[in-house]
């Protein structure tokens, strides 16, 4: 039996493609969260962030008496943001490369050298906090991370009607760490928040 | 195998019917082995060869194979629907699949689903498994994949597939052993 399913589709696709080549850049993001517009913020790096005039930082960084790095971030934040809290985290002497990524984004790999084993996590250099009711937060251990290496830190967050971070991923870098380029990565359905 | 360049699907529509003849059976397979209603299946694969096309320059040759960053792809599609149902949220479609579905579409969309039945029970009975370890068993038990491809679908090592496969071996021979025997 002939599926003309298969051809219609294939029809509606192709003239998809032809008005995409004409098309300069892709904009398939805004078209595919129409009906999310709020959370647009979530969508990822590339999107330009709107800061709250006159309102407190998204986030905080400050010193725990054990010498740790406590990591407070109340909204979704944007590159801006992103950079000023890497200031922020250099100026506690911890060189670090956060990127703030949607669910079902991922950087493209490698991006670095790593050391240390991917599969076992970052053990003790890094923990998430229980989630408090106005964001999250992270404690940073800076005594595991050498002269020389850079941490690596991609924070997984989901959109929805509110955001929420799905993960967090973290690695220790020997050298120099190239951008996040985005590429599609796994989709988390329910998250849960807090991993 | 003249394999299309998954780079070029989303740029050049020749290229994209190539890719789309040789992969649009393995997708439906894919959509019946999850969904049981003929228009949401049509729905559904109109949004994987979508999102194939939006996601195509993103496909990376030392990730995996092709078939496995297809199967990523669809899942992340079938992944995204049930959320959307969850939340009762309507989706916003560019091309609505069922829409391209006449009598004879739906009759072999519906031999699909048919086939499919038992794979959509077994999807059904993993349910209950925290997602993760879930969508590794759904691509090697119910999809037929490798474990490197099933590693590649999900973007984790094969290392973390293994692992995680172990760990569900562990749980789910847990969860059946100690079946009492009845007197």
């Amino acid at each position: 039996m002939k599926d003309t399913f298969q051809e219609n589709l294939l029809v509606a696709m192709r003239e998809e493609v032809e008005t995409r080549e004409a098309r300069p850049v892709r904009s398939h993001r805004r078209k595919w969260t129409v009906a999310a517009a709020a959370t647009a913020m979530a969508a990822g790096v590339g999107v330009v962030g709107v800061p709250m005039l006159g309102e407190a930082p998204a986030y905080a960084v400050d010193r725990e008496p054990d010498g740790s790095i406590r990591v407070h971030v109340t909204e979704a934040v944007d590159r801006a943001d992103l950079d000023a809290l890497e200031a922020k985290l250099r100026f506690f002497g911890l060189s670090a490369e956060v990127d703030w990524l949607g669910n079902g984004q991922d950087c493209a790999e490698p991006r670095a050298d790593y050391v240390g084993d991917p599969d076992l996590g970052p053990g003790a250099l890094f923990q998430s906090l229980p989630g408090e009711d106005d964001g999250w937060d992270w404690l940073i251990h800076p005594e595991y991370i050498a002269s020389g290496q850079t941490l690596v830190w991609e924070v997984q967050v989901a959109r929805g009607d509110e955001w929420a971070v799905i993960k967090s991923d973290v690695r220790v870098a020997e050298g120099s760490v190239a951008p996040c380029e985005i590429v599609s990565g796994p989709v988390t359905r329910d998250p849960e928040p807090g991993n | 195998m003249n394999e299309v360049d998954p780079k070029d699907v989303g740029t050049n529509a020749d290229a994209f019917e190539r890719f789309y003849r040789a992969h649009y059976e393995r997708v439906t397979r894919f959509i019946a082995r999850r969904v049981d209603d003929p228009y949401t299946a049509a729905d559904l694969t109109a949004e994987v060869f979508l999102a194939v096309v939006d996601t195509a320059h993103t496909y990376r040759p030392h990730k995996g194979t092709v078939t496995g960053w297809l199967y990523g792809v669809a899942r992340n599609v079938v992944a995204e629907e049930r959320r959307r149902r969850g939340r009762d949220l309507a989706a916003v479609r560019r091309i609505a699949g069922r829409r391209l579905l006449d009598a004879e579409g739906v009759a072999r969309m519906e031999e699909r689903i048919d086939a499919e039945h038992a794979a959509r029970r077994t999807v059904a009975a993993l349910a209950g498994l925290p997602e993760r370890t879930r969508a590794l068993l759904e691509l090697i038990a119910v999809d037929g994949l490798t474990v490197a491809e099933a590693a590649a679908a999900l973007g984790i090592t094969r290392v973390a597939a293994s692992v995680r496969l172990h760990r569900a071996r562990k749980t789910l021979a847990a969860a059946v052993e100690p079946e009492p025997a009845f007197a």
